[in-house]
């Protein structure tokens, strides 16, 4: 499904200047897996979860990312999102003036044009989103205020997997979804993303904290530091790592 | 004594010419004089350095107009009063709870020293002189007073609400050619309270100048939302007095203008008893080539304590090349007041096109649903929901239009 083969990126601001944040990076996520990768405060975390989603600034030096065969690095960002690329950002953007419905549906419907299909009808899209916000918890008020304006952290949360589930993509990337969630919310929300759970789908899940593996069960748990995948394992490694923390698993990778 | 009359215009004599046909009008000749002793204004007079009707007037001379633009209020009910280069037409039906007529003799114009243009619209106005409307109580259905023409026009109307009515009003102010020169003068009894929505478009080779003159008296309630995409001069003016305490007003509104577009939004407003409370949020964006302006002042009264106003004017470059002026100002003889001015200017945000895009959202449908969301806050005063969307689904389809 996803395959990244030694990747290198930089960041740079819009005068041009850049730093590498992405040392060769190598990763394999099969279709109906979910990988997690954990790693300290500037990893490159947040980079690669930009960088395979194409955000201005993001450019990649060398190396490959396709997904199911297809070179991402050849596809603008609403592209990828046609392809089924869904990026839970850490920090969900507001919109003002645009309601959640209308916003999820203009979505829809370009991703749906983008890969030549028709759009979705009124009444079948509404059916959708009652059905979704009902397995979320979703008052049918809030869709029909402005996206994310005066929602707190855990509803903005909630909200991106609202949009998932309507968008059903094909490769979840999910950056840091578990921060800002009390334990309702998080169990909430990994309940939503369980649901989309498949032999066809992959997923990424970007965390700090295990708690959230707890929740969403990975197949295998990579540790990203300075750049690089340093060490993958099963569930069992994001036990070690709430236990001793980075340094040790670090100090390992480097001997 | 110095001497005035080399200072004239050249250009005012082509109004004189309109003037003289009017025959002896006393009425007339005042408020023309108001407007002579200015002239016709350009960028050294103060107060219109963005909006230069000498050049303005010079460069469509001779030119050819363009089909007048849709009505956007088409669909809404209520009756309609329609001023256009061929005459006045009252609406088929008189609505319940209004009366109108129409002057043959035209009424004075006050304050026309203040409103120099505004004078020259009540000066020339003709067929007729002028239309009062009346309105004594709540009405049901809106009143839709529609402006258009391809040729130059000079309008003048007074709405009147008597104490306790209340009202909305659509404006449609379009035009595809000429000068067009409306003036149109609220006056609120104790009490009242209109809803005034206005929306401008206009071809490239077409000045057009929407002058409110709004008299509040005490607890009436004026909101005033405006949308426009501007013409090849476009200026939308509001003057408005709180003369009794207690009284409200809201003046919003959003301009987005492509290239060769051009508007300005001027509003002056006097605070003159006490208790009265004013809120401005007026948002403006451009491509590269569109050129707009905001020119807002609140005036606080000595004595007109308590006074509650807020000025917010946003501006949005959507590319280089893109002007916007703004000129916001207070000037405040009161000591017990609360007035505030806020002034931004900036670029689409990055982080909000990101995520659009990343929704599978399309780059220039992103933008387009970015300029409804940035106009959003201008629009928010408007009572009837449908109406809201009227002017949001209008903002949102602009950026795809104008290209």
């Amino acid at each position: 499904m996803l395959v990244l083969k030694d990747l290198v990126a930089r960041v740079e601001n819009e005068d041009g200047e850049g730093k590498e944040i992405i040392k060769g990076l190598s990763l394999e996520v099969p279709a109906g897996e979910v990988h997690a990768i954990m790693g300290p405060n500037g990893a490159g975390k947040s980079t690669l979860s930009y960088l395979l989603t194409g955000r201005d600034g993001y450019t990649p030096i060398s190396g490959t990312a396709e997904l199911n065969g297809e070179n991402l690095f050849e596809l603008d960002p609403e592209e990828r999102a046609a392809k089924g690329v869904f990026l839970s950002f850490q920090y969900p953007l507001e919109i003002p003036g645009v309601p959640v419905m209308t916003f999820v549906r203009t979505a829809m419907n370009a991703q749906r044009k983008t890969r030549g299909e028709d759009e979705i009808s009124a009444p079948e899209f509404l059916k959708k989103a009652r059905e979704v916000a009902k397995l979320l918890k979703i008052d049918a008020d809030m869709l029909k205020r402005p996206l994310n304006v005066g929602f707190s952290g855990g509803e903005k949360k909630r909200l991106e997997i609202f949009q998932m589930l309507m968008l059903e993509p094909k490769f979840l990337i999910l950056d840091e979804t578990d921060s800002g969630l009390d334990i309702d919310a998080l169990r909430i929300v990994s309940d939503g993303v369980n649901a989309l759970r498949s032999d066809e789908r992959g997923m990424l899940v970007i965390t700090h904290y295990q708690r959230l593996l707890d929740h969403i069960k990975p197949d295998r748990v990579h540790v990203l530091a300075n750049g690089r995948i340093v060490a993958s394992g099963g569930p069992e490694l994001a036990l070690r790592l709430e236990k001793e923390g980075y340094d040790g698993v670090l100090a390992e990778a480097a001997a | 004594m110095p001497d005035v009359i080399d200072k004239i215009d050249p250009g005012v004599a082509r109004f004189a010419e309109i003037l003289s046909k009017f025959g002896e009008d006393p009425r007339r000749q005042r408020a023309f004089d108001a407007f002579a002793s200015v002239g016709i204004p350009h960028r050294r007079v103060e107060n219109w350095r963005w909006s230069d009707i000498r050049a303005g007037l010079k460069s469509i001379d001779g030119a050819a107009p363009v089909a007048v633009p849709a009505d956007p209020f088409a669909d809404v009910l209520g009756a309609v009063f329609r001023f256009s280069d061929k005459g006045f037409q009252p609406p088929a039906k008189r609505p319940a709870g209004v009366q109108y007529y129409s002057k043959s003799d035209a009424p004075a114009f006050a304050s026309a020293e203040e409103l120099p243009m505004g004078a020259l619209a009540a000066a020339l106005a003709d067929d007729p002189a002028a239309v009062v409307i009346e309105i004594a109580a709540p009405l049901a259905e809106p009143i839709r007073l529609v402006f258009d023409g391809q040729s130059d026009r000079f309008h003048h109307v007074a709405i009147i609400l008597r104490e306790g009515a209340q009202a909305t009003i659509l404006e449609s102010c379009l035009s595809g050619g000429g000068f067009a020169n409306a003036v149109i003068e609220y006056t609120l009894e104790k009490g009242a309270s209109a809803e005034r929505l206005v929306m401008q478009s206009g071809g490239a080779s077409t000045v057009q100048l929407h002058t409110a003159k709004v008299a509040l008296a005490a607890d009436a309630r004026f909101s005033q939302t405006v949308y426009a995409t501007g013409s090849k001069l476009c200026r939308v003016e509001t003057r408005l007095v709180h003369e009794g305490s207690h009284s409200e007003a809201i003046l919003n509104g959003a301009y987005l203008l492509g290239d060769g577009y051009h508007c300005d939004f001027t509003s002056h407003v006097r605070h003159a008893d006490e208790d009265c409370k004013t809120e401005q949020a007026v948002k403006g964006a451009a491509l590269a080539g569109g050129k707009g302006a905001f020119q807002g002042k609140f005036y606080v009264k000595r004595g007109a304590q308590r006074t509650d106003a807020n000025m917010q004017h946003n501006a949005l470059l959507l590319e280089d090349g893109a002007e916007i002026n703004a000129k916001p100002e207070l000037e405040i003889y009161a000591d017990d007041v609360a007035c505030a001015h806020g002034n931004t200017c900036g670029a689409l945000d990055a982080d909000q096109l990101f995520y659009l895009r990343q929704r599978g959202i399309p780059e220039a449908e992103a933008k387009a649903l970015l300029t409804r969301s940035f106009v959003a806050d201008a629009f928010a005063e408007i009572s009837d929901e449908a109406l809201q969307e009227l002017f949001l689904d209008a903002a949102h389809a602009w950026l795809t239009e104008v290209r």
